[in-house]
C-alpha cells in the first residue's frame, strides 16, 4: 500500500478499533487531518484541546478501552497537558497524537514549535518524537500496548510535519497493540496472603482504581462474602462495590463516614487491592491503620512499600491474585467483627442534613440518582459537589463513577461526561460539576449541542470556589479571600446561547418535575441549582492530619483547635528543597 | 564516647555508603531526561551520571552513582518502569566505576577523602512513614 506517514496513523488507529477521535486541528497536524478526511474514524470537534483530552479520558474511563485525541503542535499540545497529566494520575489508557513542526525547523523556536517530548516526559507512561513513517508502524501499536498493560496510562506520540507527508510502502502490516499477559502471582504470595487472611480477627478491604481497571470487582464481592470481610473504597473505587452491599462502607479518607474511617482505625489487618495509599485516602500515613499489618496487591511494583511499608506485598493482577486467592480461602464468619462494624456504622453514620431536599446537596444527589435510574454514568468536577456524591450517591457498578481523583482536575466533568456519552450512546450520563469547575471549560458545551449528547449538567452553583472557602473557614481563621465570585454569571442563559436547554431551580416551583424532566431530555441539558455558601462538606480531616480526628459539622471546639493549628496544617506548609 | 561524637559528625552519606546501579537503555536523544528527570522528580539523590552507547548502537549503558539508603529499593522499581530502560544491575565494583570519570573531571573520587556527596536533597523523603508529619512539612496540600 502507497501512503504517507499521516495516512499510516490513520490505518493503524482504523486497525487498533479506534472509531471516534476528539481533537483539535492546526498547521502541524494538517496532513493528519487530511487522511482522517476519508476513514470511518468520527472525528469530534472539541472547542479547547483540554476538552479534547478529557472527551477521550471520559470514553476511555467509561468502557475501559483507550482513546485517542489529537491536538496540533505548540499551544495544541500545551493545552493538552493537563488533560494527560490526570491521566497519568489516575492510570487512565490514553493515546495523544500531536503535530510537530518539520524536523528542519525543530529546534529553531518556529511557530508554534515546543519540546512536546521534553513537557510529557513526567506525565505520561511513556512517550515517543517519531523520526520517520516506518518507524510508526512499531509505535503506534506499542504505544497501544503501554497504554494498556499492567497500570494503564497515557502514551503521547509526538509527530513532525514531514514525518506525516513522508511517502511509504506497506508490505505488512502489524498486528494491533493488545495488552500484555495480566500479572501472575506466586504460591508462596499466595500462601502468604491466606495465612493473613486467616489469622485476622479484624480484617477490611480497602479497593481503588486498580480493580476496576483489572475487571476485578465480581471477585471482590466474593472473597469479601466468604471472608465476612467489610470492603472500604477510595475515591477511585467507588462503583467496584455496590454501595448498597451490607459489607460496603463506603469511601474512606478525609470525607469519609466517621464510621469508616473508625473501622479503619480499629482492623488488624487491611487489605489494599489496587490502590496506592493516596494522603486524601490515609490521612497521616504514619498513623493509617495503626494496628493493622497490611496485605498489598498491586500490579505496580513500586507502588508496594511506596507510603506504607506492608507486611506482605504482592506485585501481580489484582484479579489474578483474588482468584488464587479464593481458590484456598474457607467461608468464614466473623461475628465479633462484624458486630462491632454494625455497632460503629450504627454509631457514626454519615449525617445527610437536606437529604429530602431537592435545592440542597444531599437532597439533589439523592433526587438525581433516584430518577436517573442505575444505568445513568455519573462524571464530577473537582470540590465540594464531587465530595457529596462521593458519599451519597449510591454506585452499583464498576464505571458507573467517572471523576478527576489523583490530580483533582477542575473542568474535567463536562468533556468527560460527553467523551462517556460518545461511548455509550445508549446511556444517560449526569455530570455533576460546581461553578467555578464549569467555568474551566464551558467552551466545551458547543461540542455538546454539536454532538447532541445525552449529558444533563447538574449545576451546583453557591457562587464560590467552595472547598477553598471552606478550608479557609475550618483551617485560616475564616480569612475568606478570592473564593468568592463577585460577578456571578447567568449559567442558564449562557447554556441556552450555546444551543443547550437549561433551568435554574432557583426560579422553578416544582424542582423535582423540572429534574425529573431534564433528565428525560434527548440531547444535552443543564440544571443549575443555587447552593449556600456555607453548606460544607463534612466530616474532615485537616489536610496532614490522622483520619481518626475528623471534623463534624457541629463540633465547634475541634473546629477552633483546627483553625488554630496551621503551624502543622497550613496549605502554605510544602516541602522544603 | 569519642565514638559517639566522631557519628554525630559522620554526614548522611556516610551512614548511607554509595551504591552503583548499571543500567542499559535504548540509545535516543531523549532517554537520558527520562532517567535523570525521574531522579529530579521523586526527590531522589544521584551523586553521578556516566552513558556511553554500547556496541549495539541501539543500545547506551549508563551508570549512576546513587546512595544506598532505605530508597534505593524504591528508585530501582520506579527506574524499571521507564519503558527505555533495558536492563538494572548493580555493579559490584561500586564507587571504583567512578574513579576514573573523577580523575578525567578532575574531581575527588567518590569515598576518598575530599568527596562530598550531593547534598541532602529529598532527606525529609527518608522517612516515607512519617509522612504528613509537621516536623518535615510535607502532607499538608
Amino acid at each position: 500500500m502507497q501512503t504517507n506517514g499521516a495516512g499510516l496513523i490513520v490505518r493503524l488507529l482504523e486497525r487498533q478499533g479506534i472509531t471516534t477521535i476528539p481533537g483539535i486541528p492546526g498547521g502541524a497536524s494538517l496532513p493528519l487531518y487530511d487522511a482522517l478526511h476519508g476513514s470511518a474514524i468520527r472525528h469530534v470537534l472539541a472547542r479547547h484541546e483540554q476538552g479534547a483530552g478529557f472527551i477521550a479520558q471520559g470514553m476511555a474511563r467509561a468502557t475501559g478501552v483507550p482513546a485517542v485525541c489529537l491536538g496540533t503542535s505548540g499551544p495544541g499540545a500545551t493545552n493538552l497537558l493537563t488533560a494527560i497529566a490526570d491521566a497519568k494520575l489516575d492510570s487512565i489508557p490514553l493515546v495523544a497524537i500531536t503535530g510537530q513542526v518539520p524536523r528542519a525547523m525543530m529546534g529553531t523556536d518556529a511557530f508554534q514549535e515546543i519540546d512536546t517530548y521534553g513537557l510529557t516526559i513526567p506525565i505520561t507512561k511513556h512517550n515517543y518524537l517519531v523520526s520517520s513513517a516506518r518507524e510508526l508502524l512499531h509505535v503506534i501499536p506499542e504505544a497501544f500496548r503501554i497504554a494498556t498493560s499492567d497500570r494503564p496510562g497515557p502514551v503521547v506520540i509526538d509527530v513532525p510535519k514531514d514525518v506525516q507527508l513522508e511517502a511509504i510502502t506497506v508490505d505488512a502490516w502489524p498486528e494491533p497493540g493488545r495488552a500484555d499477559p495480566a500479572t501472575d502471582c506466586t504460591s508462596a504470595d499466595v500462601l502468604g496472603a491466606v495465612a493473613l487472611l486467616e489469622d485476622a480477627r479484624r480484617p477490611v478491604l480497602l479497593i481503588g482504581a486498580g480493580v476496576i481497571a483489572a475487571g476485578a470487582s465480581d471477585l471482590v464481592r466474593r472473597l469479601a462474602e466468604r471472608g465476612s470481610i467489610p470492603v472500604a473504597a477510595t475515591l477511585l473505587g467507588l462503583g467496584a462495590m455496590p454501595a448498597h452491599h451490607p459489607l460496603f462502607l463506603g469511601m474512606v479518607g478525609m470525607h469519609a463516614a466517621r464510621a469508616t474511617n473508625l473501622i479503619l482505625e480499629e482492623c488488624d489487618l487491611l487489605v489494599g487491592l489496587g490502590i496506592r495509599f493516596d494522603d486524601r485516602a490515609t490521612g497521616k500515613a504514619a498513623e493509617f491503620c495503626p494496628h493493622a499489618r497490611i496485605l498489598h496487591v498491586d500490579v505496580d511494583a513500586s507502588e508496594l512499600g511506596k507510603i506504607k511499608t506492608p507486611t506482605l506485598g504482592i506485585q501481580a493482577d489484582v484479579g489474578a491474585a483474588l482468584r488464587a486467592f479464593m481458590a484456598q480461602i474457607n467461608p468464614r464468619p466473623r461475628p465479633a467483627w462484624s458486630a462491632r462494624v454494625a455497632e460503629l456504622r450504627a454509631a457514626h453514620r454519615l449525617a445527610m442534613p437536606g437529604a429530602d431536599d431537592t435545592c440542597r446537596p444531599y437532597g439533589l444527589v439523592r433526587a438525581v440518582a433516584a430518577l436517573a435510574g442505575d444505568d445513568v454514568i455519573v462524571t464530577s468536577d473537582v470540590g465540594q459537589h464531587q465530595m457529596w456524591v462521593a458519599q451519597a450517591f449510591p454506585f452499583t457498578r464498576p464505571r458507573q463513577w467517572l471523576t478527576s481523583g489523583g490530580l483533582g482536575t477542575m473542568g474535567f466533568g463536562l468533556p468527560a461526561a460527553i467523551g462517556a456519552a460518545l461511548a455509550c450512546p445508549d446511556r444517560r450520563v449526569v455530570c455533576f460539576t460546581g461553578d467555578g469547575s464549569l467555568l474551566m471549560n464551558i467552551q466545551e458545551l458547543a461540542t455538546a449541542a454539536e454532538e447532541k449528547v445525552r449529558v444533563t449538567v447538574i449545576l451546583l452553583d453557591n457562587a464560590h470556589l467552595g472547598l477553598v472557602r471552606q478550608q479557609q473557614e475550618l483551617f485560616y481563621g475564616g480569612r475568606f479571600h478570592a473564593s468568592r465570585f463577585v460577578a456571578a454569571p447567568d449559567f442558564a442563559a449562557i447554556a441556552r446561547g450555546f444551543g443547550v436547554e437549561a433551568y435554574d431551580l432557583a426560579t422553578a416551583s416544582r424542582p423535582a418535575a423540572v429534574l425529573a424532566h431534564a433528565l428525560e431530555t434527548p440531547g444535552p441539558c443543564l440544571v443549575r441549582v443555587p447552593i449556600a455558601a456555607e453548606a460544607n462538606v463534612y466530616p474532615m480531616v485537616r489536610p496532614g492530619g490522622p483520619n481518626r480526628e475528623m471534623i463534624d459539622r457541629d463540633a465547634p471546639v475541634s473546629r477552633a483547635t483546627a483553625s488554630d493549628d496551621t503551624e502543622n496544617g497550613g496549605d502554605d506548609a510544602r516541602p522544603t528543597p | 564516647m569519642p565514638d559517639q561524637r566522631r557519628d554525630d559528625r559522620c554526614s548522611a552519606e556516610t551512614r548511607h555508603p554509595s551504591v552503583v546501579l548499571r543500567l542499559v537503555v535504548r540509545n535516543h536523544p531523549g532517554v537520558m531526561s527520562h532517567v535523570c528527570g525521574l531522579f529530579h522528580r521523586r526527590l531522589f539523590n544521584v551523586d553521578g551520571i556516566a552513558c556511553l552507547p554500547t556496541a549495539d548502537a541501539s543500545r547506551s549503558a549508563v551508570l549512576l552513582l546513587v546512595r544506598e539508603d532505605a530508597r534505593l529499593e524504591q528508585v530501582v522499581r520506579q527506574l524499571a518502569k521507564l519503558v527505555d530502560v533495558l536492563e538494572i544491575r548493580r555493579e559490584a565494583a561500586g564507587d571504583d566505576a567512578f574513579g576514573v570519570v573523577a580523575v578525567a573531571l578532575g574531581c575527588p573520587a567518590p569515598g576518598s577523602a575530599q568527596w562530598v556527596s550531593f547534598g541532602v536533597t529529598g532527606e525529609a523523603r527518608h522517612q516515607v512513614e512519617g509522612y504528613g508529619d509537621p516536623k518535615n512539612r510535607l502532607g499538608t496540600i
